[in-house]
């Protein structure tokens, strides 16, 4: 490649940036044609949310002793920028009876990168694989090493995961435990 | 002083003009050298199995369908029915791992032979974009076959970019979460993912060539730097390993169960490792700043030194790239991490190599110029102080998980202070003493 060492040349170059600048600005609301979802001249607006499907039920004669546990699906509808348009995802979930008679129901999408965690219930277990020795059972996951304490709200006690994982909203009915939403957030 | 503006002014202009006139795509400049020196051929080497590449990949057109429930079975029946179908499936992956492996090999030799002197600096951030586009293109690549690997790959890849959601001033403008949808093509791993990675697989690699051919023929330009017959080894080579190591397939995606331990394709492997050491928005910077530091690294190489022996820091900087490469990538495979224990351990022996680099240049600058007692002092400082310093707080400190503006502030500034007096002494006052001396010899 020949360019002439001229002032003249570089102050072109120069003006391909405010060129190339406008140019972008006249384009990005095609930014909409990758994303459709996005309201016209509303680049700030936040991801799309997945919508529940169908609420799940337990019942709870699965469930009699503390520190019993019963893995179940429960289904959302995802956004799909595609001709057909939206996506049903099954979302694993765990729910753990917890020794006070309240349930730990969470998704075991773990919220460091996505893997699917594990219910642990032995501490033995988790300080073999996971370098650390929790008090009871706990959620684990295999990928980068997260433990999750059921029994303070899933809180992180060692690992990278930023954040609990995500809780289901539920309620008890009847002797059965009625699974209906998901915490948003992370990527199915 | 407008003097002196001008001036410097003329030096930047004429510095940017020559650097880009210094711009080597594939080696394209060194025919003559290639002659002698096999490592001059890698840019050749590199372009060869990319057009190797695109031209199975276009035949694997014919066959495969880009469906999240077929994906699978075609590429089953691509190896095992089609005649000549896993003979083509595997040139197309190694093909693609040959280009990964040339491009690295030539970014290395870059920094080892001092190629990005005098002003082409540019080629080492040309090299690394080289390097990118081939991980990129593996990335979608691997989605393709729609297995284990490929599916929990892409969601680790994915969840990257909605850690950004925690930075101060790109958190709100939600740009994470919307490259992270516009990558999926909605809100989960779907067929739009599929779709979306399969058109930019070809389309930016199409795109890319076109540009790259548009360049080699305005400026008449030879494509391949050396007698065209030296192909037949290289493509042997590739079709040789196709044979003998028919390409994996692996086991039908199930987003169901993650399968452990979590692995990508080879050349991810050290950053897959590097994710269980450390928090995640800062292995989401620094998977940033990695790639943005190799190509300031030239900026900061002064002299007119080409050996690598002499310019001792950034020989210490290539080896702790490589070992760190390497280990990382021999730790996930055996599954290993202590993640309480090792990362103070990895932090340290970074900052280590380089600190011996730094001192290792300091002595060998001391014992062949024995200079006046002032510069030796500042030299000290600038050289082995200031490293020390850094070690004390970078052990303990920088990476530790500061969030708030204020600490990542003090934390950086902290790490920053040494760096900048080291600099500022080496560009200001052993120049001025330069100068001032050389006439009176």
């Amino acid at each position: 490649m020949d360019i002439d060492t001229t002032r003249r040349n570089l102050l072109k170059g120069i003006l391909a940036i405010p060129v190339l600048g406008a140019l972008a600005a006249a384009v990005s609301p095609l930014m909409r044609f990758l994303k459709p979802t996005i309201k016209p001249l509303n680049y700030l607006q936040g991801g799309d949310l997945p919508r529940s499907a169908v609420p799940v039920e337990i019942d709870l004669s699965l469930l009699p002793n503390a520190f019993d546990s019963q893995a179940f699906t429960f289904t959302q509808i995802n956004k799909e920028y595609t001709a057909i348009g939206t996506q049903t995802k099954d979302i694993p979930g765990y729910a753990v009876k917890l020794p006070n008679g309240e349930f730990a129901v969470y998704s075991r999408i773990c919220p460091h990168l996505g893997c699917v965690f594990n219910y642990v219930p032995s501490p033995d277990d988790v300080a073999k694989g996971y370098n650390y020795r929790p008090e009871g059972p706990v959620f684990a996951c295999p990928c980068h090493l997260s433990v999750f304490d059921i029994q303070q709200e899933g809180k992180v006690v060692s690992g990278p995961a930023p954040r609990p994982p995500r809780k289901f909203v539920y309620t008890v009915e009847n002797n059965r435990l009625r699974i209906t939403d998901l915490e948003s957030g992370g990527v199915a | 002083m407008i003097e002196l503006v001008k001036k410097s002014t003329k030096t930047l202009i004429d510095k940017i003009l020559a650097m880009i006139n210094g711009i080597d795509i594939f080696d394209e400049h060194y025919a003559d050298k290639a002659q002698t020196n096999p490592w001059y051929t890698l840019g050749s080497l590199v372009w060869l199995f990319w057009v190797i590449t695109m031209v199975t990949g276009c035949l694997l057109m014919a066959i495969y369908i880009p469906s999240i429930s077929e994906a699978y079975d075609s590429i089953v029946k691509i190896q095992d029915v089609i005649p000549f179908g896993a003979l083509m499936r595997g040139v197309h992956k190694y093909g693609a791992d040959a280009v990964i492996i040339a491009a690295t090999i030539r970014l290395y030799r870059i920094f080892i032979c001092a190629d990005y002197k005098p002003n082409r600096e540019l080629n080492v951030a040309i090299g690394l974009v080289t390097l990118l586009f081939g991980m990129y293109s593996g990335l979608t690549g691997y989605l393709l076959i729609w297995n284990q690997r490929a599916f929990w790959a892409t969601k680790v890849f994915a969840t990257f970019p909605t850690y950004l959601e925690q930075f101060y001033i790109l958190g709100p403008t939600h740009i994470g979460v919307n490259t992270s949808q516009i990558l999926l093509g909605g809100s989960s791993i779907g067929q739009a993912t599929m779709t979306r990675f399969y058109g930019f697989h070809i389309a930016f690699s199409l795109l890319a060539l076109i540009a790259v051919e548009l360049y080699f023929y305005r400026n008449g330009l030879k494509r391949f730097n050396m007698p065209w017959k030296m192909a037949i080894l290289p493509t042997a080579m590739v079709v040789f390993a196709a044979i003998a190591l028919p390409a994996q397939i692996g086991h039908r995606a199930d987003p169901s169960v993650t399968p452990l331990p979590i692995l990508s394709d080879w050349y991810f492997l050290a950053l897959y490792q590097f994710l269980k050491y450390i928090e995640p928005v800062w292995a989401t910077a620094l998977t940033v700043l990695i790639p943005l530091t190799v190509v300031i690294l030239p900026f900061l190489d002064l002299g007119p030194e080409t050996k690598i022996f002499r310019r001792p820091i950034f020989f210490m900087v290539v080896i702790m790239g490589f070992i760190e490469f390497v280990a990382f990538s021999t730790l996930i495979i055996m599954n290993i991490a202590n993640i309480h224990t090792d990362p103070p351990i990895w932090r340290g022996g970074t900052w280590f190599l380089i600190a011996i680099g730094v001192i290792w240049q300091y002595i060998l600058q001391k014992t062949e110029k024995p200079e006046k007692m002032p510069v030796m002092v500042g030299d000290f400082i600038a050289y082995v102080i200031c490293p020390l310093f850094v070690m004390f707080w970078a052990f303990p400190s920088l990476l530790n998980g500061f969030l708030t503006v204020k600490d990542q502030l003090i934390g950086t500034g902290i790490c920053m202070v040494p760096t900048v007096i080291a600099y500022t002494w080496h560009l200001l006052i052993r120049k001025k003493m330069i100068v001032e001396v050389t006439p009176a010899q």
